[in-house]
């Protein structure tokens, strides 16, 4: 056996040994008699008439979630203040008025109902909000500011600076532009309207609008290009594309699609760099185990992660099938390479997305060949306008322009391609069964296609 | 390097943006829409040479992204902020309009309410160009496009509101021979105090104060009103039922036609001065 081929199984043995731990629920045990924790005190069920309230602080310790009509806040508990003073630990997901608006790092006392999450119909909730070590949900809360810039410093610094980008953003662009470069270069995916996210799922390019490997390639090409135009040796153009890609990680808000990206990618680099070639798959799998080290429960309950993965999965095992079933496409414009990689991710995402959303979008191939050429130009459009509205707004707002025609452009293509009446049609009745089932087909054929090239 | 064809797209796109910064978004009409926020009031009035006002904001942040459709680009400016009073389904949705766009004007009541997020509304506009509206005031936006202030009759500012409703400013948007009657959630009490002042309130178009409530839209002030047109402003199922069935019969036995936001969308409606008609979406 072979070096790669040993690490590759014991990768893989490794993700299976998680699919065994979780089966048997070693994955996320929780001690509900725990008293020092704060979900000792949750209450069960949405009849907040009859529970008691707490009152306790902490300090808010992930960006706030900010919807049209609320915003969420992750605070890490520190004290109980009421029914008696004493020290407590564990998050809780506090669901509070849309104003005044909270800051990661905000220390806060908080008086709410203490509720114990569970699955909503299909949706498993409580596992899903587990992952991000949250077993309490505060409801009625009134929240009150003690102090400011309680959490890391580093992090403060970064979260800051994404928030004044943003302003920025909002200044320079009218909605629903401004949403749309939040999404694509700050991830602030949910301050987009739902009308329009729904568009964009209906034509099946939501993924645009979710920091993605998509985005990251794009932003290391550019990066080594000026670093090269710079002159840079590559040992430094490694360690500068290392801080800026973590940072871009951190301001994106540290999504597991980001992450898995962003960890690839440097892979990729750092092997270059060392004038080796790690084989494709293995760098799958390595990234894989990285970022399942520092949380397993990412495997099963977090979509963004699951979808980056089946996608990368699909641009790597199906896209050489792909190349030959639609050698007849045009190779002009990148039209056939752009068409094959969209369709592979595509196909390997699937079964999942029909899943989880219940509808398929039918003319998503289509739909990416119009819509991700233009990605890379809003990015940089995007960039180059924030950069001037640091030194003269008036120019930004010129270059601004620009970015603005153009994410019309892309809202029209986007909003007419959903009003196809059958762009998209709903399927019920998509268990996790037909999901396997879909996948094992997939991986059958797969196995049939490649039999029959060698 | 700078190809051909890279300098060729390059040039394209700079007369496009010349083109797109210089000519866009002239009517010569009033334009004023009766924005669909849910539950809760916002009118955005666009005057034939392109000023604009705006008249609450909603309950929620949603309105950001409507606005966002109605203005244009490079006008990132309002030019009358008018808040009837401080009850949230009003103010809520003008927090992002004053973070982001440029406000020349904040007509107000100055009554105060006590909650943390009005504190944090009142913060961020502390430093800006802020007016007590009082009966009387006139506000000139261009020839023939004037604001006139029926409500307060007197100043609240300071005063212990018994009832936020009747701190609502109250006015007519007047273009030369078309009316808009704007009243907030003033209740009939208010309606009262402004009838006292035997002025000339005749208006085609009657934005239904509280959303339909019973307890406003009384009949002495729509006999004097004489409204053709009424629009009420409420969200589907609210918690309140508003529209008032009861309002509803006031507005039908005086003959004067309804349009609905929960129903309608987005109202809009255009005037050239001598007439008014309601556009089709």
């Amino acid at each position: 056996m072979s070096k790669s081929t040993r690490n590759f199984t014991i990768g893989l043995l490794f993700i299976l040994g998680l699919i065994g731990a979780n089966y048997f629920g070693m994955l996320d045990k929780i001690d509900y008699q725990d008293k020092s924790q704060i979900w000792f005190y949750n209450s069960q069920g949405f009849e907040f008439k009859n529970h008691p309230k707490y009152t306790y602080q902490g300090i808010i310790i992930a960006p706030p979630d900010t919807r049209t009509d609320h915003q969420k806040i992750k605070v890490q508990t520190t004290q109980l203040i009421y029914p008696e003073k004493k020290k407590i630990s564990g998050n809780v997901l506090v669901k509070t008025k849309l104003y005044p608006p909270y800051q990661y790092g905000d220390q806060v006392e908080i008086t709410s109902f203490l509720i114990q999450p569970e699955p909503i119909e299909d949706f498993r909730y409580d596992k899903y909000l587990a992952k991000d070590k949250i077993y309490s949900l505060a409801y009625g809360a009134n929240v009150k500011l003690i102090k400011s810039n309680q959490a890391n410093p580093i992090l403060q610094i970064i979260y800051n600076f994404r928030q004044n980008i943003s302003q920025q953003i909002n200044k320079i662009w009218p909605e629903p532009t401004a949403s749309f470069v939040n999404s694509i270069l700050l991830g602030y995916k949910k301050a987009m309207s739902e009308d329009l996210k729904e568009e964009f799922r209906r034509a099946g390019v939501s993924h645009i609008i979710v920091i993605s490997g998509l985005h990251i390639t794009l932003i290391t090409l550019l990066l080594s290009k000026i670093l090269y135009a710079l002159n840079i040796n590559r040992k430094k153009q490694l360690s500068i594309i290392l801080i800026i890609l973590t940072i871009f990680a951190i301001l994106s808000g540290f999504s597991a699609s980001t992450i898995r990206a962003s960890i690839m990618g440097l892979i990729v680099l750092f092997s270059q760099n060392i004038g080796r070639q790690i084989q494709k798959h293995l760098i799958l799998i390595y990234t894989a185990v990285i970022i399942l080290l520092i949380n397993p429960l990412l495997l099963f309950y977090d979509l963004g992660f699951q979808l980056s993965f089946l996608a990368t999965i699909g641009l790597i095992y199906l896209s050489p099938i792909f190349k030959k079933v639609f050698k007849f496409l045009p190779n002009k414009m990148e039209i056939q390479s752009t068409f094959i990689s969209s369709f592979s991710a595509i196909i390997m995402t699937l079964p999942l997305t029909i899943y989880q959303f219940k509808t398929i979008s039918l003319l998503a191939p289509i739909a990416n060949l119009f819509v991700l050429p233009l990605i890379p130009i809003l990015m940089l459009f995007g960039f180059i306008s924030i950069l001037a509205s640091y030194l003269c707004f008036a120019l930004a707002k010129y270059l601004g322009f620009i970015e603005y025609i153009l994410s019309k452009v892309l809202f029209e293509i986007v909003n007419n391609i959903s009003s196809i009446k059958f762009s998209s049609i709903d399927i019920q009745n998509f268990n996790v069964l037909t999901m396997a089932l879909s996948y094992i087909l997939i991986i059958i054929i797969f196995i049939y296609a490649h039999q029959k090239k060698t | 390097m700078l190809t051909r064809k890279k300098l060729s797209l390059l040039i394209i796109l700079l007369i496009i943006t010349i083109f797109y910064y210089k000519f866009e978004d002239q009517s010569h009409l009033l334009r004023v829409c009766f924005i669909n926020v849910g539950q809760g009031d916002s009118i955005l009035i666009k005057s034939p040479n392109g000023k604009n006002i705006l008249i609450d904001g909603g309950p929620d942040a949603a309105l950001i992204h409507q606005l966002g459709n109605m203005h244009s680009y490079k006008n990132h400016q309002i030019d009358i902020l008018v808040l009837t009073h401080a009850h949230t389904d009003h103010y809520i949705g003008l927090i992002e309009v004053v973070k982001r766009y440029n406000i020349k004007l904040i007509l107000w009541s100055g009554v105060d309410a006590f909650n943390s997020d009005y504190s944090y509304f009142k913060n961020l506009i502390k430093n800006l160009n802020l007016k007590i509206a009082l009966l009387g005031q006139e506000y000139l936006i261009e020839p023939n496009l004037k604001i006139k202030i029926l409500y307060p009759t007197h100043q609240l500012k300071g005063e212990e509101a018994q009832d936020l409703n009747n701190t609502s400013v109250s006015l007519i948007l007047s273009y030369q021979n078309i009316n808009f009657w704007l009243a907030g959630d003033l209740t009939c009490e208010g309606e009262a105090e402004i009838l006292k002042q035997n002025l000339n309130l005749q208006s085609e178009i009657y934005k239904a104060s509280h959303h339909g409530s019973r307890w406003s839209n009384c009949e002495p002030i729509l006999d004097k009103i004489k409204p053709d047109l009424a629009i009420i402003q409420s969200g589907i199922d609210n918690s309140f039922s508003h529209p008032h069935p009861e309002t509803l019969q006031r507005l039908e036995e005086r003959g004067i036609s309804i349009l609905r936001n929960d129903q309608l969308d987005n109202i809009w409606i255009y005037s050239d001065g001598k007439k008014y008609w309601i556009k089709e979406a």
